[in-house]
């Protein structure tokens, strides 16, 4: 387990990526890419010449192979109870998506642990969700999680309880710092009332006093949460 | 004197005729031409609003009836203008429309219930439907009936007053369908754990929506069997496609744990079993 990064290729390379195994072999005047679960190769691929890096980035969490899914859902490890007009700043991680590069290729794309998917709202009027479960920082490992920072604003005149929240598939930009960990932008959250939210994202170098590089822009955009919260 | 008064009475005087006799046929013209103008536009603009919702065909044809009926509307305006008496053909026309009407009942019937279907706008041209037992895209919303290709490849022509009257799924306008999978296990497993080894399959089930979370439950004690019923959401777009894999899945899960699904079977008790069990063997 390395993390996010780029490392030198050598003859042959093998790590594990979540519950994938990796191997780049180079040969003469080819690299030979394969990912594989549970010792079945899923991706296979022969990339012409011979490459000298290797390097895993994280990605916002895509829509995979379910085109209509527009939306991610993000599900709270636990509830956050939040009194009127008070506010209340959590910091949780995600399993980043992940992409390969090999020399000067991006050869794959997948995510960590396999997808799921969510219905938010009524099944004509609702939106399909890519489906995600935060976990508290202290317990994730170093490793391939996005950490990003939830702020839930009360503009009701009655506590609420937020057990999740959603946003647009692209709303969402992802960096890194030096050390190699993921950072997603700031979830800001607006609850008006008993059913609505606004959710908007942030650019995450303001809530970091680290350098943040960018590795992956999305469009900000504000989303109106409809059904619950 | 003004241009036009000038060129009525020079055609006037090249006819040989009234003044008044050319202005009534200048009128007649413009009527005319103003009817067909109307059409035109009527055409277009009933075109581009059905083609939103119904096949072209469709849309071109009620757009074509709206020229037609601005043009004999201008027909007989312009009869009028001209002085003919049009009552005599109005009759006649009249009686024409009753004999088309009755020859063509059926024909009427399945047209205007065709209408009626795409003016709903309940299915498109592209919608996956269910109808009764078939279920397929459609593939053409015509005046008379509906096309259909099933998901086997069968092309079935659906009659439009039967569409009208009958119950149309649309598969297409939901996001997502729930599947509902009976699983039979046997008395003598323990439940709780095919509970436990059903929810891992559907865990691992990428289709299977998180949210709605599934449920699995106990439905009835069967004559053979504890009947649980497995209730879960999956995008419509892969529902047909989680169906050829997942119960095969719950099953081999079921096997693998050691859970037993019976087959149909009935414990017959003897009502007097000492008496043959005494009976002697010959």
């Amino acid at each position: 387990m390395q993390g996010f990064g780029a490392r030198e290729v050598g003859a042959v390379l093998r790590e594990r990526v979540g519950d994938y195994e990796i191997s780049v072999v180079t040969k003469e005047n080819m690299t030979q890419y394969t990912r594989s679960l549970n010792g079945k190769e899923i991706v296979k691929l022969a990339i012409a010449g011979r490459a000298l890096t290797y390097s895993v980035s994280p990605r916002p969490p895509g829509r995979g192979r379910l085109r209509s899914a527009t939306h991610l859902m993000v599900r709270l490890p636990y509830p956050l109870l939040v009194g009127p007009m008070d506010s209340v700043r959590v910091e949780y991680a995600v399993p980043a998506d992940i992409e390969v590069k090999v020399g000067d290729y991006a050869v794959d794309w997948f995510p960590l642990h396999g997808i799921k998917y969510a219905l938010y709202g009524s099944p004509e009027r609702g939106h399909l969700c890519r489906y995600l479960r935060a976990e508290e920082l202290a317990r994730v490992g170093q490793e391939y999680f996005m950490r990003f920072t939830l702020q839930v604003t009360n503009s009701f005149d009655e506590p609420i309880r937020v057990t999740k929240f959603v946003i647009p598939i692209n709303a969402i930009s992802t960096y890194v710092d030096t050390s190699g960990k993921a950072y997603s932008d700031t979830i800001l959250m607006n609850v008006i009332d008993r059913r609505r939210a606004v959710v908007r994202t942030a650019v995450a170098v303001r809530y970091y006093n680290k350098k943040l590089i960018l590795v992956a822009k999305r469009a900000v955009k504000t989303f109106v949460m409809l059904y619950g919260y | 004197m003004w241009p036009f008064d000038q060129i009525i009475n020079t055609a006037a005087n090249l006819f040989g005729t009234e003044e008044s006799v050319v202005m009534r046929y200048i009128m007649a013209a413009v009527a005319f031409i103003l009817a067909i103008i109307i059409g035109k536009y009527l055409d277009k603009l009933v075109t581009r609003a059905l083609l939103k919702t119904a096949s072209v065909y469709v849309a071109k044809m009620a757009g074509k009836f709206f020229l037609y009926a601005s043009a004999i509307l201008g027909i007989v305006a312009t009869i009028s203008i001209l002085g003919i008496d049009v009552s005599s053909l109005i009759i006649a026309s009249g009686f024409l429309g009753i004999v088309i009407g009755l020859a063509a009942q059926s024909s009427l019937g399945e047209a205007i219930a065709g209408l009626f279907f795409t003016a709903e706008g309940h299915v498109r041209v592209g919608d996956l439907v269910e109808l009764g037992e078939a279920v397929g895209y459609v593939i053409d919303i015509g005046f008379l009936s509906t096309k259909v290709r099933t998901l086997d490849g069968r092309i079935v022509r659906v009659p439009n007053s039967i569409l009208i009257s009958s119950n149309v799924v649309n598969l297409s306008r939901i996001r997502a369908r729930r599947y509902d999978i009976p699983v039979g296990i046997s008395y003598l497993s323990d439940i709780g754990k095919a509970v436990e080894v059903i929810r891992d399959v559907l865990e691992r089930s990428e289709y299977v929506l998180a949210e709605p979370e599934p449920e699995i439950f106990v439905e009835e004690l069967g004559e053979s069997s504890v009947n649980l019923l497995v209730r879960a959401w999956i995008p419509i777009e892969y529902w047909w496609e989680v169906r050829k894999y997942l119960i095969k899945e719950i099953k081999e899960a079921l096997d693998r744990n050691g859970i037993e699904i019976p087959f149909p079977q009935r414990v017959v008790w003897l009502r007097d079993m000492r008496r043959v069990e005494d009976k002697p063997n010959k």
